[in-house]
């Protein structure tokens, strides 16, 4: 237990973590400011805004996405990205999870419309490990006491 | 989105970031996340006022508009509603195929380039003669747990790139009744269009898919493929 403890805290654990989620969230934003168009189509599946602020959402979601995968990959205030990417996974994890209980039939636009993969445990799961992973990227490398 | 998300983060990671032994650093980070969102909205908004002024335009509406619903309802194809609308559409109807109406009692499906949305109890009533192809959009798995008696599987997503596939249902003149797992069912509304670009007409769909139809106790099986 100790020893997965001092792993997880260890700074390169942290930073590797910082670094993939950085990744994903680079392409997953590239891809939807790429095609705003399909992804507000993608936003207004999930039925979760109101109709008014889905294209807001839509227009702003990925450069947040893309600001805080540059703050982690660039090691700018990384701590402060990953706290923003484990926020964004947060709303994700819920989109999905809610979508999936409504039981929508819907593509979910993760990384724009190349990515077909349809809402489903599948998709939570990875939404899951994501999270955790930012989360792991927050985490400060102290000793553990 | 984004601003719900910052609350969400300064009261959420707030509380940690107070139980960390040197806050001044924690109450940085969070000033730091705040500021990534802000620029990442201020950033998002500037560039979809550029993509409103570019040319092409590439940019969104302010303000979504409550999408223009590409839905085309039978008419009377529920006694309910039948007895209930007084104003009744007229399509011509351009299909060879319509003298054949396979049974009385069935709902004519107009020839429209767009699918048509008809009520589960439609689907029925075509599904107990046997006037209409049905077409499953699910994925295989979700099929072989359970799918409508006689149904083809014909996945959304494999169907986007087969157009072959498509064109190989032989409907016998029938029209095509598509459905999903339940909800929107955007995907057998996806099929049916790729069904009408394939060449084939009369597509429709019932909402509700597989889910509202095992709700209403209709009948369903289970297995492969190989049963049809």
């Amino acid at each position: 237990m100790q020893a997965l403890a001092v792993f997880l805290r260890h700074p390169y654990t942290r930073r590797a973590a910082q670094i993939a989620i950085g990744v994903v969230f680079l392409i997953s934003g590239l891809a939807k400011i790429g095609d705003l168009q399909s992804f507000a189509l993608e936003v207004h599946n999930f039925r979760m805004l109101p109709v008014w602020s889905e294209n807001l959402a839509a227009m702003t979601l990925p450069w947040v996405e893309l600001i805080a995968a540059l703050s982690l990959l660039l090691a700018i205030r990384p701590r402060a990205g990953s706290v923003v990417a484990a926020a964004l996974m947060a709303v994700f994890l819920v989109a999905v999870g809610v979508a999936q209980a409504r039981g929508l039939d819907i593509t979910c636009g993760c990384f724009g419309t190349a990515d077909g993969t349809r809402v489903g445990w599948i998709k939570l799961g990875e939404n899951l490990v994501l999270f955790g992973l930012s989360a792991l990227g927050y985490l400060r490398g102290q000793a553990v006491s | 989105m984004a601003r719900h998300a910052s609350w969400k983060r300064n009261h959420g990671m707030g509380e940690q970031v107070g139980a960390e032994r040197s806050s001044r650093q924690g109450g940085g980070t969070v000033r730091s996340a705040v500021l990534i969102v802000a620029v990442g909205v201020v950033l998002g908004i500037a560039y979809n006022y550029l993509g409103l002024l570019g040319n092409p335009v590439f940019g969104l509406e302010w303000l979504a508009r409550p999408p223009e619903e590409d839905v085309y309802v039978l008419e009377g194809s529920d006694p309910a509603e039948e007895a209930a609308s007084g104003e009744d559409e007229y399509i011509e109807v351009d299909d060879p195929m319509a003298v054949f109406a396979p049974a009385p009692d069935l709902p004519e499906i107009p020839d429209l380039p767009r699918p048509i949305q008809i009520q589960m109890s439609a689907a029925k009533k075509f599904f107990d003669a046997e006037g209409a192809v049905f077409v499953d959009a699910r994925d295989e798995a979700d099929y072989v747990l359970g799918h409508l008696p006689e149904a083809l599987n014909l996945p959304f997503d494999v169907a986007a790139t087969d157009p072959a596939l498509l064109e190989s249902i032989d409907t016998g003149g029938r029209p095509i009744i598509t459905y999903c797992g339940g909800g929107e069912c955007e995907t057998s509304i996806s099929l049916a269009w790729f069904l009408l670009e394939a060449g084939h007409t009369r597509v429709t769909y019932f909402p509700n898919g597989y889910s509202g139809w095992e709700e209403a106790g209709y009948p369903v099986v289970r297995g492969g493929k190989g049963e049809e």
